[in-house]
């Protein structure tokens, strides 16, 4: 009988890349670069909104970085919630459907496509769209029509038509997928892109108010993309980080610089999405929320995203504002713990972790943007003077990728 | 005399250990307004009553571990013969773990434990300003002051590393209007710190090996933004830009009226003054990534813009910058004609625009490199209405490539700090 000697060094050699293949081939932490200052082939703007009769509308902003014609797929996703009572009635909680209604959430995918070409600019209004309107190259036209205009060597924006948002008001999301000629998404990252929130209403006395922000990209990995509807963050694509950072005023904190009242509203969209299913329940999602404020001190507070969540931060953790209520002390906000009331410093860090709910199909990752809205008036929501949008910070790996499934 | 065993199931696991440091020791290092860093860039900072304008300064610790940082003021103001002053004024910052703090530009902040915001046992939120643990004292800016905030994050005894645990935002009121934009961080590795107060911006970006201490600036900025003097478009819609003289229906030029003139149209400036009149101009302010502060030497860039419009046309204009500058886009090429500028609606012909801004080395006689020409920046855009009536927006701008890698690390950014 042959006896085999155990060789002690081997071993150890192969005990520890036993480990390290472990590491490496097993369902670990996948690699995040979620992007606001790069060029990618997915955009995210996680918040747009429409309300005509207030003045507000959306400019969305959107070019083609690189020297070759770019296709793309994009996907509205309409977030207005509405009342079981009367589903042309726009909501925000039961509140606000009267007796016996139900503010019922929503999640409606309109979806369209376009052509840009080499390093061309376009914006449009999410009112008015782009393409739609347009005759004889009058109205809201894409610029190279091919027919009218065309660009060097014959570059038009073939095929292409950006629909109105489908209600006003209006708020949700748009995301755009970079793809080829024959829409199977590709492993190229060439769209950049910005939102200007707009409010100039017919009262031409009061300045109008803009603020802005980049569209989050989501980077695709060379050689990673099998061209199929699947897009898989983390694989295929750079993952969603594992925790948004962001730094804010605690609501109704004063700045020291004109006195106003600041309030900071929190816009969260899933980094999973079905658009073919359109199940707004799949991708279902608790939020934690870690506020720390400039003693060190450390909250806790934690609420659910469904499909799209706007939400001023003071009602992350008290009951939420219909949208008739304007007073600030309403709905326990001072008692919040985003609230400067319960904080007592001005600005706090507060760390949001979308919680990971076991799925094997999907993660858990979240986008965020937020808005800080400055008043005149402390105790009237009413009163904003101005506004300003900024990206969310991120940190962090996500242990189960993310996956955005486009029909 | 001892006898030390050789272990060798041991030496298996440390060759694979070994091994597993030399794969890890890539690391990611990347310019970034998004992620913690080693150095905060924040290049536009105001405190001028001339536009009545403040800045607030929002920093945080990201980490679990007290974190330290040098700070340098950068006074761009221009002096009597309108050069920028490039004058720095440098402090020392701390925070503990996951602490955010912030400070008024104009006002500074100084350690005060006292100065909470509690009375009769209730927190009165307009006293809350120098509330929360006091991150060192900061001193107020000089009156006037224009120009940028960088800080840099040390260890205990002043050396800088690379622990890449900062984040930060500037909120800008300018008469009561708001704009915020993200620092721009500048990541460091494990190298960071090893020349000293000398920093180089050497390592390439978006990963690979550790070969270099910080992230290398940017090949190009890329600004979308809409043509100078365009009306924003909601603000046309809407009925609050031009509007026609016969029918009343919105206006940019004559040519959108049936007949008679567009009363009220975009204007750009009056008597020599930009006063946008429905009107949307974007603004840049652009910091060389090069500064010695020890000697205090300005950096100088040359800089080379590339437009394109919606139709795919291209365009072209050039301009120096030393130490620091903002400006109108329009002001790069045709400051006293605004409507003639390569930027303008005008010239261009589209609502929108991609500019792409790259940076050159400024090169003497002999082709010696005299200035390095790494560029950082953030944009701002005013948007008017026929009265005037502004609002105004703040945007991080887009990046690509990095100076390292393009230049074959021939040319590397620094940043000099003054000894301490």
């Amino acid at each position: 009988m042959r006896t085999l000697k155990r060789n002690p060094f081997l071993s150890g050699a192969i005990l520890g890349g036993a480990f390290l293949m472990a590491g490496l081939v097993g369902a670990g932490p996948v690699s995040a670069d979620v992007t606001s200052d790069r060029a990618a082939a997915i955009v995210v703007f996680p918040k747009l909104v429409l309300n005509g009769d207030d003045g507000v509308d959306t400019i969305i902003q959107l070019s083609n970085t690189s020297e070759n014609t770019v296709h793309v797929r994009c996907f509205y996703v309409n977030a207005n919630s509405h009342c079981s009572n009367d589903l042309s009635a726009i909501c925000n909680t039961n509140a606000d459907c009267g007796i016996g209604g139900l503010c019922l959430p929503g999640w409606n995918e309109t979806d369209f496509r376009f052509t840009l070409t080499p390093r061309q600019p376009i914006a449009w209004r999410i009112s008015s769209g782009l393409g739609g309107n347009c005759v004889a190259g009058v109205g809201d036209c894409f610029p190279l029509d091919g027919t009218t205009h065309v660009g060097p060597g014959g570059a038009f924006n073939e095929d292409s038509r950006i629909p109105v948002v489908p209600e006003d008001p209006f708020i949700g999301e748009l995301k755009c997928v970079q793809v080829g000629e024959d829409e199977a998404p590709i492993d190229e990252n060439s769209l950049k892109g910005e939102a200007t929130i707009v409010t100039a209403d017919g009262d031409d006395s009061d300045a109008p108010d803009a603020r802005a922000y980049n569209a989050i990209g989501i980077q695709a990995v060379a050689g990673a993309n099998d061209g199929d509807n699947t897009l898989e963050l983390g694989t295929e694509y750079n993952g969603c980080p594992n925790i948004l950072i962001l730094d804010h005023f605690f609501d109704d904190a004063v700045e020291p610089i004109d006195g106003a009242s600041v309030r900071t509203d929190l816009t969260l969209v899933p980094c999973s999405q079905n658009f073919e299913l359109q199940d707004q329940a799949l991708f279902d999602t608790t939020v934690q929320f870690l506020v720390y404020n400039e003693f060190e001190q450390r909250f806790s507070a934690s609420t659910r995203v469904r499909c799209l969540r706007e939400i001023p931060l003071s009602d992350i953790d008290t009951a939420q504002r219909p949208l008739s209520d304007s007073v600030a002390s309403n709905t326990g906000d001072l008692r919040s713990i985003f609230n400067v009331n319960v904080q007592g410093t001005l600005t706090g860090q507060t760390r949001i972790r979308g919680v990971d709910d076991g799925s094997a199909d999907h993660g858990n990752g979240l986008l965020a943007v937020a808005e800080e809205f400055h008043r005149t008036d402390s105790a009237d929501l009413d009163t904003v003077r101005a506004s300003a949008a900024f990206n969310v910070h991120q940190v962090g790996v996500r242990a189960t990728p993310d996956v955005i499934t486009i029909p | 005399m001892r006898t030390v065993k050789w272990n060798a199931c041991l030496s298996g696991l440390c060759g694979i250990a070994a091994a597993l440091g030399v794969m890890t020791a890539s690391a990611r290092a990347d310019v970034t307004t998004e992620r913690g860093a080693s150095i905060l860039a924040f290049p536009k900072v105001l405190a001028n009553a001339g536009t009545d304008s403040d800045t607030i300064i929002q920093i945080t610790n990201i980490s679990n571990s007290m974190v330290h940082a040098r700070c340098f003021y950068v006074n761009a103001q221009l002096d009597a013969n309108g050069q920028p002053l490039w004058q720095e004024t440098d402090f020392n910052i701390w925070l503990t773990k996951q602490q955010p703090t912030h400070w008024q530009v104009s006002a500074g902040r100084f350690v005060n434990p006292n100065d909470d915001c509690f009375e009769n046992n209730q927190i009165v939120p307009d006293q809350c300003d120098g509330a929360g643990i006091d991150p060192g004292a900061v001193p107020p800016v000089p009156t006037d002051f224009i120009g940028e905030l960088k800080c840099i994050e040390v260890d205990g005894a002043g050396n800088p590393i690379g622990g890449n645990h900062l984040k930060g935002e500037a909120t800008i009121k300018t008469g009561g209007d708001v704009v915020k934009y993200n620092a721009v961080g500048i990541e460091g590795t494990e190298l960071a710190g090893a020349t000293g107060n000398t920093l180089l911006l050497n390592q390439p970006a978006g990963g690979g090996d550790v070969v270099g201490q910080y992230n290398a600036c940017p090949t190009t900025l890329i600004v979308n933004h809409f043509a100078e003097g365009v009306t924003n478009p909601v603000i046309l819609a809407n009925e609050r830009g031009g509007t026609c003289d016969v029918g009343g229906s919105p206006c940019m030029t004559v040519d959108d009226c049936s007949s008679g003139p567009c009363v009220n149209g975009p204007a750009i400036a009056s008597n020599g003054v930009i006063a946008p009149v429905s009107a949307t101009l974007t603004d840049l302010t652009l910091v060389p990534c090069q500064e010695d502060f020890e000697n205090q030497i300005p950096g100088q860039v040359k800089v080379q813009f590339a437009i394109y419009n919606e139709f795919e046309e291209r365009f072209s204009a050039s301009t120096t910058i030393t130490c620091w500058a903002n400006f109108s886009l329009f002001q790069v090429d045709a400051p006293n004609n605004p409507e003639r500028s390569v930027f303008s609606f005008g010239t261009l012909g589209s609502v929108a625009a991609q500019t792409r801004i790259r940076s050159e080395s400024i090169v003497g006689p002999g082709g010696e490199i005299i200035n390095s020409g790494g560029l950082l920046g953030v944009a701002g855009v005013t948007h008017a209405d026929a009265n005037g009536l502004v609002a105004r927006t703040a945007l991080n701008i887009h990046i690509e490539g990095d100076r390292f890698t393009d230049t074959n690390g021939d040319v590397i950014d620094e940043i000099v700090l003054p000894e301490h």
